[in-house]
């Protein structure tokens, strides 16, 4: 379990949560976050290679449609 | 609009046999489905192949996704929609033969037996599961029309493409199981939901934030405010965050339990790369919906924003897709405080569907930031602050490569 308000047997209720305040700060830029040499998180390292397909030809990258009325 | 249609999403059936308590398509504003036949006929499935085989080869497309739908699509048998795969594949090899096509069908699990299931395997299509939790309980919107729980048939359904998965059903490709889908009902456990679906080992699995707008607030959200990026709840990313941080630490034997696209994507877009769906990032749309009837229409996820929001007033019959895709595609431009949103990059504005909302100027649009912008927003700050405390720790692990995003 998680701590969150929502429960397994869905007994209901739930509230919104308290309202945030929102950030101007700037997102960290991507090499911030995996800086070269840096050994990467071992789930990161499981994602590497479909980013760097990605990154090496954005242009062959398009946005699918997944849902499920 | 430059570009191609890359996915092709073609409704088998515009029925379905549940009836679900949040479904967008059903209960919600638009009722246009009711002006299209129950079933694809032969003839429509023959002319719609025709156009995506010349849509393949007038853009000379590698590969192609066709995306089965409905309603529920096995609610014809599936037949039916092998029927359409065949006819499809059969019109493409003829006129695009370079083309490779990838096929899923996205059901409810409740039709899915041994027998068919065995049927969509040796046809190569794979299927995708709509299932919101992995126990009755987590799963009790999903309900047919005499409010009945659809989760028996489904977890069974479930069950087996698992067994498939492990090579343990034969006369089932073990990757056949293409994942879930699941709609988050924010009522329930977040890590619990995680779990539940987690034991029926799919191998990926999406979580969907609820179709819902600025005049359609979601579940649990009685009212979002005015219309604009300002200070709100944010009880999504509540949700999600507990599952990200759950399936991020699941990760440090150098394997993750299943993919879950949303975090897969925000990853990818933090770290500079496109993303490939189009509720995130800045990549450009690749599908389009063919009914039953052979009319050509946008997603399905508009028709929760008004009635008609889908409509192109295009068809297979009189149409090419480069017809439809040059004259009725604009997508929604984003709105002027997105522009400026240190975000922006990541969410790219979220979910088209998720943006109509009555703007401030007078009139409607989809040209405002998501209803569920905060939450976004949250969940991917949340995401960055976990990549950045990963990069900054010093100890290294020498099972893994030292790297960069390039090597």
């Amino acid at each position: 379990m998680s701590g969150h308000r929502g429960r397994a047997e869905g007994t209901g209720g739930a509230s919104p949560g308290p309202v945030r305040a929102r950030s101007e700060e700037p997102l960290p830029s991507p090499s911030a976050l995996l800086p070269e040499g840096a050994v990467p998180h071992p789930s990161l390292g499981v994602l590497l290679p479909v980013i760097r397909a990605r990154l090496a030809a954005p242009a062959s990258v398009v946005a699918y449609y997944d849902d499920a009325p | 609009m430059t570009g191609a249609f890359r996915q092709f999403v073609l409704k088998v059936h515009s029925r379905c046999n549940l009836a679900c308590t949040y479904c967008y398509l059903y209960q919600g504003p638009d009722s246009t489905w009711r002006e299209h036949p129950a079933r694809v006929d032969r003839a429509t499935m023959e002319r719609t192949a025709e156009r995506i085989a010349e849509h393949a080869g007038r853009h000379a497309l590698a590969s192609a996704r066709v995306d089965l739908h409905g309603g529920e699509p096995l609610l014809s048998g599936p037949e039916a929609v092998v029927r359409y795969a065949r006819t499809v594949r059969e019109a493409v090899a003829a006129r695009a033969p370079g083309c490779r096509l990838r096929f899923t069908v996205q059901t409810n699990g409740t039709l899915l037996g041994r027998g068919s299931l065995r049927r969509l395997s040796a046809a190569g299509i794979r299927v995708g599961l709509s299932l919101d939790g992995g126990t009755a309980r987590l799963d009790h919107r999903r309900v047919d029309h005499a409010g009945r729980p659809s989760f028996p048939a489904a977890e069974r359904a479930a069950r087996l493409l698992a067994a498939a998965r492990r090579g343990e059903e034969p006369g089932i490709r073990p990757g056949t199981w293409a994942g879930v889908l699941c709609t988050i009902d924010i009522d329930r456990d977040p890590v619990a939901v995680y779990e539940s679906l987690l034991a029926l080992d799919p191998p990926s699995l999406d979580l969907l934030l609820p179709h819902a707008n600025w005049t359609a607030p979601p579940p649990g959200v009685t009212d979002p405010g005015p219309v604009g990026r300002g200070p709100r709840a944010t009880p999504y990313a509540q949700w999600l965050i507990p599952v990200f941080d759950r399936w991020w630490s699941q990760g440090a034997r150098g394997q993750l339990p299943t993919r879950i696209r949303l975090f897969e994507e925000i990853t990818a877009l933090l770290l500079g790369a496109p993303s490939a769906v189009e509720s995130l990032g800045h990549s450009p749309p690749a599908a389009v919906l063919v009914e039953t009837d052979g009319t050509v229409e946008r997603v399905d996820s508009l028709r929760s924003a008004y009635h008609g929001a889908s409509v192109t007033g295009y068809d297979v019959l009189r149409h090419s897709f480069d017809t439809v895709r040059a004259a009725a595609w604009p997508p929604p431009p984003p709105a002027a405080v997105c522009r400026g949103c240190p975000v922006y990059r990541v969410c790219g504005g979220g979910n088209p569907s998720h943006r109509w909302a009555r703007l401030p100027g007078g009139g409607t649009g989809f040209a405002a930031p998501s209803v569920y912008c905060a939450d976004l927003e949250e969940l991917i700050r949340h995401i960055a602050t976990v990549l950045a405390e990963a990069a900054r720790r010093k100890d290294t692990d020498p099972a893994n490569p030292r790297c960069t995003l390039t090597n």
